[in-house]
């Protein structure tokens, strides 16, 4: 049906509603007037008896559905008109609810991305990554709990590869900077020399071209390279005909074989392009220990089971040749444990704080609301001798809290923004793991989530009192209907 | 009357009683709520009002329908008069609600069961 239509209907309902409860009182008047009661008393009982006729017009109107959203948009206006004409106390609780919700959106997307989002990995929870355990009486340079992380050498790499049984494959990677020319202006790049099963154990495939495989990662193979995304963009020009071409690394010619796509890239390493590691038994640098070491689970073998597997080979290793490894140790981290172990408990304490602080927020909004309830009590009791139902003014008081976290997530969800940016910007790329992969909208939707939970939360706050007040009003005109009861029958005459 | 002796009425039952009033023939809003509370014999007491938002739904059901006319007193009132799909419903409702009051029985009862 058309508005006009609707606004016809209704005008039309109203006043024929109206004009048959008036006849419906009039008749139960009479009726009691006939059994000898006064005109003016049997008026006065037969509208006590028929109850709130301005709620029962509202109630009957509310039928046709439509009243319910006229009603909400009116009490949506008036409370931004009664907004409006108190700046300073909107601006508060406005500025308070932003820096809760925004402080929260910033911390909770941070969250997300670190740690709860899945790696970007097919099967990631079975990649792990595997290291040397230095006995204790070796000082090593990293800090903390890492320090029981030690790179492997390659033999020992090479043994664990081939004596474990509880991985499907295992590469080694070693971040090594080359110098890149032959293309463009020459530059120093980060390669990353890996083996060919590297790719199979993340399960990435090039974007173009191909991988390097086991035939080309043997020790004095052919001279290939693998480019990354950000590097064939910058150098290269994003040129698809660079496959087959040949540059230079550290003046040696290297064939280009394929181009990772884009959004790869490990989470603990950042590699411009990869090349085969090629490591062979008895090389010069067999024992220095450089290697990282990623490796597959096989289906199935738990954590434990891995970790009992490649202890009992560096074992084997330590006595095998204990110049070098005499009681040294082997240790499985999963690659999320990994990616993000430290940072999690810090993260978690933080997202704790913030939760606290939009409490906080909430709660003091909430009060304020309640500081200017306590001014309104005379419009909310006069609404209320009116006819307005108990629902209607609860309603009321709701839309302007509504309001008020509207603008509130509004300017939070842009604080957010600005408060990502900054942190983003301001922290080293390897302090945060992942935080490359932190979108906004994440923060949006946090928001929204955040309004959600804080509005009623405080809007059910705040109305408890105002509310009540005037109930209790009615409820004793209700009692002694003889003087209130004649005031609200006059209120409602001139309501019609 | 204070509010405990007051008991509400399950969200539907007015409808079901002034359908049920209906059936015996065309009546106007008042006279309803009167054969209402005398056929209870004052056992409900109902809000007169809470009659109105019950006719409007039952309008918007189309279970009843309603046209201008004159009250044994001389008044102008609109007189509501059941429609076919109202007496289905009745039907539908009067079934279901014996089904209800039967259970709720029972387990009030249940020494007898």
């Amino acid at each position: 049906m058309s508005r006009f239509g609707q606004l016809f209907r209704r005008r039309r309902l109203d006043s024929e509603l109206a004009q048959e409860i008036a006849a419906h009182i009039e008749e139960k008047a009479d009726e009691l007037a006939e059994a000898g009661m006064s005109r003016e008393k049997a008026l006065l009982a037969a509208r006590a008896r028929f109850g709130n006729s301005t709620a029962v017009l509202e109630q009957s109107r509310e039928v046709w559905s439509f009243a319910a959203v006229e009603s909400l948009l009116r009490d949506l206006r008036i409370s931004a008109r009664g907004l409006r004409r108190t700046p300073l106390f909107t601006a508060v609780a406005v500025a308070t609810l932003a820096l809760g919700i925004g402080a929260d959106a910033a911390i909770f997307s941070l969250m997300d991305a670190v740690l709860l989002r899945p790696l970007p990995f097919p099967q990631a929870d079975r990649i792990v990554v595997l290291w040397e355990r230095p006995p204790k009486t070796v000082k090593t340079a990293s800090l903390g709990s890492r320090n029981q992380q030690n790179p492997a050498s390659p033999a020992n790499f090479l043994d664990w590869r081939d004596r474990t049984r509880s991985f499907d494959r295992m590469a080694a990677i070693s971040v090594f900077p080359m110098g890149l020319s032959g293309f463009g202006e020459p530059r120093e790049v980060d390669a990353l020399q890996v083996s060919a099963s590297f790719f199979r154990i993340l399960g990435v495939r090039p974007l173009l071209g191909r991988a390097f495989d086991m035939s080309e990662d043997v020790p004095h193979g052919p001279r290939v390279v693998v480019l990354g995304f950000g590097l064939w963009q910058r150098q290269f020009g994003g040129d698809r005909t660079v496959i087959g071409r040949t540059v230079r690394l550290h003046d040696e010619p290297y064939t280009i074989l394929g181009v990772m796509p884009e959004r790869f890239d490990l989470p603990f390493a950042h590699a411009d392009l990869l090349v085969p590691i090629q490591i062979a038994r008895g090389m010069d640098s067999d024992e220095g220990r450089y290697l990282n070491v990623i490796a597959k689970l096989k289906p199935g073998v738990s954590m434990a089971r891995a970790q009992a597997d490649l202890s009992a080979v560096a074992r084997q290793i330590s006595v095998e040749r204990p110049y070098v490894s005499r009681d040294w140790d082997a240790g499985v981290v999963s690659l999320y444990e990994q990616t993000t172990g430290e940072i999690s408990t810090a993260l978690l304490l933080l997202f704790g704080a913030v939760t606290f602080v939009l409490l906080i927020a909430a709660v003091n909004v909430a009060n304020l609301l309640l500081m200017r309830g306590t001014g309104r009590q005379r419009e909310i009791a006069l609404r209320a001798a009116l006819g307005a139902s108990r629902s209607r003014i609860a309603i009321q008081l709701l839309a302007e809290s509504l309001l008020l976290s509207i603008a509130g997530a509004a300017l939070g969800v842009a604080l957010a923004f600005a408060g990502l940016r900054a942190i983003v910007v301001s922290l080293p790329a390897l302090a945060l793991p992942r935080i490359e992969v932190c979108r906004s909208t994440r923060a949006c939707s946090r928001s929204a989530w955040c309004f959600v939970w804080v509005q009623p939360s405080f809007s059910v706050l705040s109305r408890r009192w105002p509310s009540r007040e005037p109930i209790r009003t009615k409820r004793s005109n209700r009692a002694a209907f003889a003087a209130p009861a004649a005031a609200t029958a006059v209120c409602a005459d001139c309501w019609w | 009357m204070n509010d405990d002796e007051q008991r509400s009425l399950f969200p539907g039952a007015l409808e079901m009683m002034v359908l049920q009033t209906l059936r015996l023939g065309p009546l106007h809003g008042y006279a309803i709520a009167q054969h209402i509370r005398q056929t209870s014999e004052d056992l409900l007491q109902i809000e007169e009002g809470t009659l109105y938002p019950a006719l409007q739904r039952l309008l918007r059901e189309d279970w009843v329908g309603v046209e201008w006319g004159i009250s044994p007193r001389n008044r102008k009132v609109r007189i509501y008069r059941i429609t076919a799909a109202g007496r289905k419903q009745l039907q539908r409702e009067v079934s279901s609600f014996d089904r209800m009051l039967t259970g709720i029985r029972r387990v009030m009862r249940p020494a007898e069961s």
